[in-house]
């Protein structure tokens, strides 16, 4: 339910935002980037027009579902500051209110906070999504980091509705040129992989949102759009661990910026696409709604017409795309910078239709987004489409269940890698998408893209493997080769428009197509997905968290969503493994003898014993003989046996494994005189173990008795033989069973009477 | 190993053969793990495949080798994880057995088809290795729906009779475990008794889990049979139980200790004590001649075989288990402390006992 409410409130605020973003925009990009519009033609006159009555169609919907009213009458700048919006934004996820402090209220450093958010996001791509949320909620909320720490916020700093810090010039809107300052920008290259955005000018926006987006519950509306049965994953907090080693280089972003022009600008006349934009203003601020990618996009269609016939038809097929993009919303989440070129056909819409899924949605391109911008622009070209997150997406959706756990049934993992495995030769396209990127990733794809193929199996993870594996260096090639594709595709685009969609085109189909060295890797991406048990040949080496809390105790509360070391506190689970480990299960598991916590025991004895066999000692002999006597508790006489043969002659000399053995020799036999009389010497907590089954042999003895004595049996050797502590606890005893006693002498127990008790 | 899986292919199942050989690679290189995870690719693929066979059998044999070899190469895999430290002893041989189990559902579950054309020919060589892997990660309570399947399936009788006698085997030694030893004497006896001549090695295994049954029950074994078998280990034993002699039958066991651990025997016959108990208490009777048999006599005795820190209280105790148990007809007098034992046949043969 809750998931279908973000969906509608989603659906509304998205148009709001679109609309409130586009009036931003619109406005500046005329003034920034493009003074002069070129003449224009009727033909232009008739796109804009037929623009702009779409846009009408679409806004007024729109605008009647909004939540946040007065953002879209009025412009950003004018907009009340934070807290009112978050008001408005927090009532609807009540129960994330658990999760903002471990965003928002970090101890780390803001470095560290803004890092992680950003890794997050790119972790799961669908967060991108999450661009679909109000601009206005990234305002609002990034004054919740702020307040911890305003001065590294790049993306506050770039809010053109926030005046207070903005070290920059609020961002071109729609092409980012003009790069911005290299400092300003933390460059975060994981998260720049990830972002899929097919234009270098969308994905600085992308960037932006990723971090802006503070709260799980944000990307999980976006999340929402494609398929309802995400809802169960929320927070991907676990990249933040790994990310926090890694320090993004910021040159690397900067160079990439500088170096790299977008190819729309030089290419096309962008003043017509920027008119028809201003032009919809004039007539109703409202309709400027346009995500600046989409207007992108517009321009380089009309950009790549060669004759006017051309953009007749051009404009033609664009209005249907775009109606139907603006009215279903998925204009502000789809990926326009992958949109292939209307080919000027019937088949462009189709094409359009069905290649960029809907949910591909690289949120960089969303208006808000742009706003926000200037973080990561320098998003080489065709990072998005590698990246391309519907397959993750994708395989949430379908195996939601499984990966939300940690660790799936085998039985149902097995089943889950069944089904990937058919799926996965039958060509999908995100599927294939995602192998190629594992591939192209080199390490990453071992963990990905068995995420990809196995469904739902530790996907987050695997995701998150490829974020962290990458390094800055691969980035820096990629960067360089997308510069190359993006100048290349600018040349091809001056000499033949038609040339450059098909480009671009063959460029997404064969981008993600990794160099021929990792060729073999597929072929274990394939193994993976067939087996089942494929799972633990990951290497969680990798995914160490090393927790951070500190907290004696916690509340318990299930696990929903990658672990965040601030709230790791076990020790194994925090991979510590030396004899501080040790100490501590033992520790524990005397506590829990002592309180006769049986369950709590037998996980601190099978974690020694695998800490044991791991050569990190302590008291080990101690605990084996709490295991032999635990075995004898269960009665499992298989692991006895195989515990008894692993004993050595020092393990039998030590005092407390011959204690147990004694016991064990003792109950085997049913020598219950024996075993208790070994009960009142027990060494250590030894004796709390033997409580846990003492009972149970002293009914069996008493049973032995009854049947072997006659004519009576006086309690009080009941009570010896059976090491009860007084004659009322041995009586209270026989009293459960039901003894009879001698009429003549209740100090005796009847034993023809009791023969019922057998 | 591998090269069965080749032998047997059929030209219609084209996935396999490449991970066959990859497999096969796998083998050559002793790189075990390899050759686990292409078999089990094997392995589903070949499920997949027999499930779209509707009543057709045939491939059963096939079945049969890729199984066979996941099972082993899950073994060794086991054993190189092991070795390299990683991962926790028997995990390979579980998900193995997984992989098994489905396969065993597919066979189970094929009621269409005629008995001839019946895929359920299969189940009982999966179920023996199912039962190999079971015992060998001691997870014996897996083993029960398996037994049931096939004790409920109408073909029982029907399998060839080396299935049938690892069956047996297996579901005696498991009853032995589970203290059902008139069904382990059952089922080892057949497994012995129909194991075929030459398989001497098969034999001696089937022994070494009958001897320790056939003794609980009062059968003891010959010499020339434990020399025939090599396991003059149980010479001792089976002298000691005999005499009631509790001082060798100790030394008995502590000496060959390790041999019987590693066969997971040495708790059964740790209750030949009992038995042992009994034969020296009836020596006590015998030389008393009388039904009224003073605690202090078997004190006495028990001294004599060296038991430490033994009295009168732990005199009454083995007795009472004695009695309970049925090996010992009569009664102890606490307040006179005297054993009166039946005037007929106080201690009954074992084979009517248990």
């Amino acid at each position: 339910m809750a998931a279908l409410q973000q969906a509608q409130w989603l659906s509304g605020n998205q148009a709001a935002q679109a609309a409130q973003w586009a009036q931003q925009y619109s406005g500046m990009p005329a003034s920034v980037e493009t003074p002069q519009p070129p003449k224009e033609t009727p033909e232009w006159e008739k796109a804009r027009q037929a623009l702009a009555s779409i846009q009408k169609e679409s806004a007024p919907a729109e605008v009647g579902i909004n939540v946040f009213p007065a953002r879209v009458a009025g412009t950003p700048e004018m907009q009340p500051p934070v807290p009112q919006d978050t008001t408005g934004v927090q009532p609807y996820y009540p129960w994330y209110q658990q999760y903002p402090y471990c965003y928002n209220m970090h101890p780390y450093n803001n470095y560290y906070a803004q890092y992680s958010m950003g890794v997050q996001y790119s972790m799961y791509p669908h967060a991108q999504m999450a661009t679909q949320y109000p601009p206005t909620t990234f305002a609002q909320q990034t004054p919740q980091t702020p307040e911890a720490q305003p001065p590294d916020l790049p993306e506050s700093s770039h809010l053109p509705p926030q005046p207070p810090t903005p070290p920059q010039p609020p961002p071109p809107p729609l092409l980012p040129q003009p790069p911005t300052p290299p400092g300003n920008k933390p460059a975060f290259p994981e998260r720049t992989r990830i972002f899929p955005t097919a234009t270098s000018s969308c994905s600085p926006f992308v960037e932006s949102v990723k971090r802006e987006v503070k709260s799980p519950q944000q990307w999980q509306k976006g999340k929402q759009a494609p398929g309802a049965a995400a809802l169960k994953f929320n927070l991907p907090k676990r990249p933040l661990v790994t990310s926090t080693n890694r320090v993004p280089p910021q040159q690397n972003n900067s160079t990439q910026q500088t170096k790299g022009s977008p190819l729309t600008l030089q290419s096309i006349p962008k003043s017509h696409t920027e008119k028809v934009a201003s032009a919809q203003n004039k007539t109703t601020p409202k309709q400027a709604e346009w995500p600046p990618a989409m207007k992108a996009y517009v321009e380089r269609c009309f950009g790549s017409c060669g004759s006017e016939t051309d953009k007749d038809q051009t404009e033609r097929v664009l209005k249907q795309i775009l109606t139907s993009r603006l009215n279903d919303g998925s204009a502000y989440t789809i990926d326009w910078g992958k949109e292939p070129l209307p080919d000027l056909g019937k088949e462009a819409v189709k094409v359009n239709r069905r290649l960029p899924t809907q949910w591909s949605g690289t949120g960089g391109e969303t208006p808000k987004a742009g706003v926000v911008a200037g973080v990561g622009r320098d998003l080489p070209f065709g990072y998005q489409s590698r990246f391309g997150n519907r397959n993750v997406f994708r395989k949430r959706s379908t195996s939601s269940s499984s990966s939300s756990s940690p660790s799936p049934s085998p039985r149902r993992r097995r089943h889950n890698s069944d089904s990937s495995s058919s799926h996965s030769d039958s060509g999908e396209t995100p599927s294939a998408m995602q192998s190629h990127i594992g591939r192209r990733l080199g390490v990453l794809d071992r963990g990905r893209g068995r995420a990809d193929r196995g469904r739902g199996r530790g996907r987050g993870r695997g995701a998150q493997r490829g974020d962290m594996k990458e390094t800055t260096g691969q980035n820096r090639r990629r960067a360089r080769r997308e510069r190359q594709w993006r100048q290349a595709g600018l040349r091809f685009d001056v000499e033949d428009p038609e040339k450059e969609s098909k480009r671009q085109r063959r460029a997404a189909r064969f981008q993600n197509q990794g160099p021929k060295k990792l060729r073999s890797e597929p072929l274990v991406l394939q193994i993976n997905s067939l087996d089942g048990s494929s799972v633990d040949t990951l290497d969680w080496d990798e995914l160490k968290i090393v927790g951070s809390c500190q907290d004696i105790t916690k509340k318990y509360l299930r696990l929903t969503c990658a672990p965040d070391p601030s709230m790791v506190r076990s020790v194994v689970v925090q991979c510590v493994r030396t004899e501080f480990t040790v100490e501590v299960y033992e520790t524990h598991a005397r506590i829990a003898l002592e309180k006769g916590d049986r369950e709590e025991f037998n996980q601190c004895q099978a974690q020694l014993k695998a800490l044991y066999t791991d050569n990190i000692f302590g008291s080990t002999n101690e605990f084996l003989a709490y295991r032999i006597l635990y075995y004898i508790f269960t009665n499992n006489s298989g692991d006895l046996t195989t515990a008894l043969s692993f004993l050595t002659k020092e393990m039998k000399d030590d005092a407390c494994v011959a204690y147990a053995l004694r016991v064990r020799n003792a109950w085997a036999l049913g020598n219950y005189h024996r075993f208790f009389r070994i009960y009142r010497e027990a060494p250590c907590m030894a004796g709390y173990l033997i409580d846990m089954f003492l009972d149970r042999e002293r009914k069996a003895a008493v049973k032995a008795m009854i049947k072997s004595y006659r004519p009576a049996l006086p309690v009080q050797y009941v009570q010896s033989e059976l090491a009860f502590g007084n004659e009322d606890e041995c009586r209270a005893f026989l009293d459960g069973l039901s003894v009879s006693y001698m009429s003549n002498d209740q100090g005796k127990i009847d034993c023809k009477q009791s023969l019922s008790v057998l | 190993m591998a090269c069965n899986v080749l032998n047997y292919f059929p030209s219609i199942i084209h996935t396999w053969p490449m991970f066959a050989c990859r497999c096969t690679r796998a083998v050559a290189n002793h790189d075990f793990l390899e050759a686990y995870k292409y078999q089990t690719i094997v392995v589903q693929s070949f499920i997949k495949e027999l499930q779209t066979h509707k009543e057709d059998n045939w491939a059963l044999p096939i079945m049969n080798a890729v199984t066979l070899d996941l099972r082993i190469f899950a073994n060794y895999a086991d054993q190189q994880l092991r070795k390299k430290g990683r991962g926790k002893a028997g995990d390979m041989l579980e998900k193995a057995a997984d992989t098994l189990m489905n396969c065993f559902r597919v066979c189970a579950c094929d009621n269409r088809a005629g008995i001839e054309d019946s895929k359920k020919w299969g189940m009982l060589f999966l179920v023996n290795q199912l039962f190999k892997i079971y015992f060998k990660i001691n997870k014996l309570h897996l083993c029960k729906p398996l037994i049931r399947a096939i004790d409920s399936s109408q073909l029982r009788d029907s399998y060839t009779m080396a299935q049938r006698i690892t069956f047996k085997y297996y579901v005696g030694r498991k009853a032995m475990f589970d203290s059902d030893f008139k069904q382990a004497e059952d089922y080892l006896s057949f497994a012995f008794a129909h194991c075929h001549r030459d398989s001497q090695k098969n034999k001696r295994m089937v022994l070494i889990y009958l001897l320790p049954v056939k003794m609980l029950l009062g059968h003891m074994p010959t010499v020339q049979l434990l020399r025939k078998y090599d396991l003059m280990q149980f010479a001792d034993v089976t002298r000691a139980v005999g005499e009631g002699n509790l001082l060798l039958l100790n030394e008995a066991l502590n000496k060959h200790e390790t041999f019987f651990i590693r066969c997971g025997i040495f708790l059964i016959l740790e209750k030949l004590k009992i038995i042992t108990y009994r034969n020296l208490f009836k020596k006590v009777y015998l030389l008393l001649k009388t039904h009224l048999l003073p605690l202090g006599a078997f004190l006495v005795a028990l001294q004599f075989m060296k038991v430490e820190n033994v009295d009168l209280d732990e005199v009454q105790c083995l007795l009472a288990n004695l009695i309970f148990n049925g090996h010992i007809k009569g009664y102890i007098s606490h307040q006179h402390q005297k054993l009166v034992v039946s005037k007929q046949n106080p201690f009954p043969p074992l084979s009517a006992i248990i």
